[in-house]
């Protein structure tokens, strides 16, 4: 009897629950940044031959990319970041692509915005307004926002283990002569909605342009540190013990 | 005594064991948490999601059954793998979800009740005759964390297990044709949800050189019974194939050329580390070169190596396990719920070796870390990607069970009648 009723109550709660879970509101989303952070991005990797010979000799004239080269630096300083039921945007100050070290006067402002509900784009998108084809920061939580949009075929979300937006254009598929090759982009996002690492291939998977977002988590180094202590520790362990193991077979086979 | 009777018995002998009532009470939790997590979190971001729509794609529109825009993640199995889950579509997904998982653990029963027959069958006669030992490794089994991320994801890997497990089973008890055919089968069945078990199929012919003999074996029909068995239920994915091209060209797609096998993740295959390296470090590559060597070199030691073992008895099991580890250690994705495929036979081959083999120290220590220990790794992944994108612990002790098995089947006769 007893038995009978630990058992009901344990479904009893077991549903409840699963009710009260079932009515957690829909997801809302806004910007993983805040106002006075910085963020900037370094490029790795230009090759600006291709690129000339893909996008045209003016593709780093103007936008996202203007005066991008291997080794050069870009920065956002938030100014503010505002979110309501139809929009999230946010205003920024902008540091273009530049290989000093020392930052000087912001180049320009700019705003960044967003629907609110990734499924208010009535049209599918594309962001070729971002000569990047694809935008360095997206509302958060970030694998739902992008899985959310209504992107075009060129567009692919894979959300399994880091928020990623690849895209594959064929050539002439922006404009006639753009691009004159097939391009490949991978893009990964952090947890902060922000733009982590940015490749662009062309064929045969060759890299000619790699960005990444300059910031390395604290734990990062530390973790990788006690990951290879660990690893030595349990092997030199592993050893010490098989050779204790063997020991004393050998001393019985001398006697 | 009827059936009833013997559940009961049973259930009460179980009980006494005090590692059973542990297990049980772990089980349960990895199932409730699972239920709870789904509705909290998961339940817009997990793989059961594609294998609900995927039910409903295939009724309503099956020529777009690739096309990606309809699913959370790719849909990437064969087509009629489609067909085992029309039926939860019926279902409101939470509904369906739930159902799902209670089938599940109705199938890990299922599994356990099957290990247990396979074990008793193919023990190594020295070892306890009591059973306590077995039942603790099948606990074993059921407290393995890759359960939870099975659970959690709504995963089919338990399908997938039962199948390969049954087929064992029976080409293990029975040895006449149409029992070997059937075995295939139900492993062509299992290829047909998920292709886990796809290299699998040359470790079914019966071939083997005996090099201390000088001697080829090669049972013709058998082989023959065997791969037609285990191709019929695959060839039957050619009739979608043919009748909308389209399919095809979707799936070759999104298994081997389109961009997710080059996405940076956690999966411990060994093109996957390949590719994670090249990703990290820009080296141009080909996704496809990249799996088509990984698994000429894997594969093909593994099948070698198997051509060549010194020993006839229960040599499937073996193949089985050469199979599943060279599709873990192949292909691109092979994450931590895959092992659920593979742990069931490393505890059938740590029962059919000698008590005190020196082969089955690789086999535990490679079962005990994938069972226990691997899901800690991928979420130390996730901390040291930056840096390190690479998931090798898994891998690693995937060679090392790889290394043991190879071990046991080139093992000499003089050293193994030393191990008896």
């Amino acid at each position: 009897m007893k038995q009978k009723s630990s058992f009901f109550n344990f479904l009893l709660s077991f549903l409840i629950i699963s009710f009260i879970a079932s009515n957690v509101n829909a997801t809302s989303y806004r910007f993983g940044v805040y106002e006075n952070q910085e963020l900037v991005w370094r490029c790795k990797l230009c090759n600006q031959g291709e690129m000339d010979n893909i996008f045209g000799i003016d593709w780093n004239e103007d936008g996202i990319l203007k005066n991008l080269s291997q080794g050069s630096r870009m920065k956002w300083k938030i100014n503010s970041v505002n979110v309501n039921e139809s929009f999230i945007k946010f205003n920024f100050s902008i540091w273009e692509w530049t290989r000093k070290s020392l930052w000087g006067v912001k180049d320009n402002d700019s705003e960044i915005m967003f629907f609110s509900n990734p499924r208010d784009y009535s049209h599918e998108l594309n962001f070729t307004y971002y000569s990047s084809l694809v935008p360095f920061i997206f509302p958060i939580p970030v694998g739902e926002y992008i899985g959310g949009l209504n992107l075009n075929k060129w567009y692919d979300v894979d959300n399994r283990v880091l928020p990623t937006l690849n895209a594959e254009i064929g050539k002439d598929e922006i404009s006639p002569g753009v691009p004159s090759l097939e391009i490949k982009i991978i893009a990964i996002y952090n947890d902060q909605g922000i733009l982590n690492s940015y490749k662009l291939y062309t064929a045969g998977n060759v890299v000619i342009i790699e960005i990444s977002f300059d910031f390395l988590p604290f734990y990062v180094i530390p973790t990788l540190i006690g990951l290879i202590f660990v690893f030595f520790l349990s092997t030199t362990l592993y050893f010490v013990k098989k050779r204790k193991a063997i020991r004393p077979e050998k001393n019985f086979i001398v006697k | 005594m009827n059936i009833k009777n013997r559940l009961i018995r049973r259930i009460n002998e179980l009980w006494a064991h005090k590692i059973f009532r542990y297990t049980l009470i772990l089980h349960s939790f990895y199932f409730i948490l699972s239920i709870v997590l789904f509705f909290i979190l998961y339940r817009e971001k997990n793989d059961f999601i594609i294998f609900y729509n995927v039910g409903k794609v295939f009724l309503n529109d099956i020529e777009n059954l690739y096309n990606q825009t309809y699913y959370l993640w790719d849909f990437r199995y064969f087509p009629l793998s489609a067909l085992f889950f029309i039926a939860l579509s019926i279902f409101n997904f939470e509904v369906a979800f739930i159902i799902f998982n209670v089938f599940n653990v109705f199938l890990n029963i299922l599994i356990c009740h099957l290990l247990y027959k396979i074990i008793m069958l193919v023990r190594y006669k020295d070892h306890e005759r009591h059973d306590k030992r077995v039942i603790i490794y099948l606990c074993i089994y059921l407290m393995g964390l890759p359960h939870v991320l099975n659970y959690i994801y709504g995963q089919i890997n338990l399908y997938i297990t039962f199948f390969i497990i049954l087929s064992l089973y029976i080409f293990l008890k029975y040895n006449n044709l149409k029992w070997q055919f059937l075995g295939s089968v139900i492993l062509g069945l299992s290829i047909i949800i998920k292709p886990t078990a796809f290299f699998l199929i040359p470790f079914l012919i019966i071939l083997n050189y005996n090099l201390e003999k000088r001697k080829l074996v090669f049972d013709l029909s058998r082989s023959l019974v065997r791969i037609l068995g285990v191709i019929t239920p695959v060839l039957f994915n050619l009739i979608p194939f043919i009748l909308y091209p389209s399919l095809l060209e979707g799936f070759l797609d999104t298994n081997f050329t389109g961009s997710n096998p080059i996405a940076l993740n956690f999966s411990f295959s060994i093109s996957k580390l390949i590719t994670n390296f090249c990703y990290f470090f820009n080296v141009p590559f080909n996704q496809l070169i990249v799996l088509l060597v990984v698994i000429c070199i894997i594969g093909g030691l593994g099948f070698i190596i198997f051509l060549l073992r010194r020993f006839d008895n229960n040599a499937i099991i073996y193949g089985y396990a050469f199979g599943i580890i060279i599709m873990l250690l192949a292909y691109f994705d092979s994450w931590d719920h895959h092992l659920l495929n593979l742990t069931p036979i490393l505890i059938i081959i740590i029962f059919n070796q000698p008590r005190r083999s020196n082969i089955t120290e690789p086999i535990k220590l490679s079962l005990y870390f994938l069972n226990f220990f691997d899901l800690a790794f991928v979420g130390i992944w996730y901390l040291i990607y930056p840096l390190f994108p690479y998931n090798i612990e898994a891998t690693f002790f995937l060679i090392l069970a790889f290394y043991g098995i190879s071990k046991h089947c080139l093992l000499k006769k003089s050293k193994r009648d030393k191990e008896d």
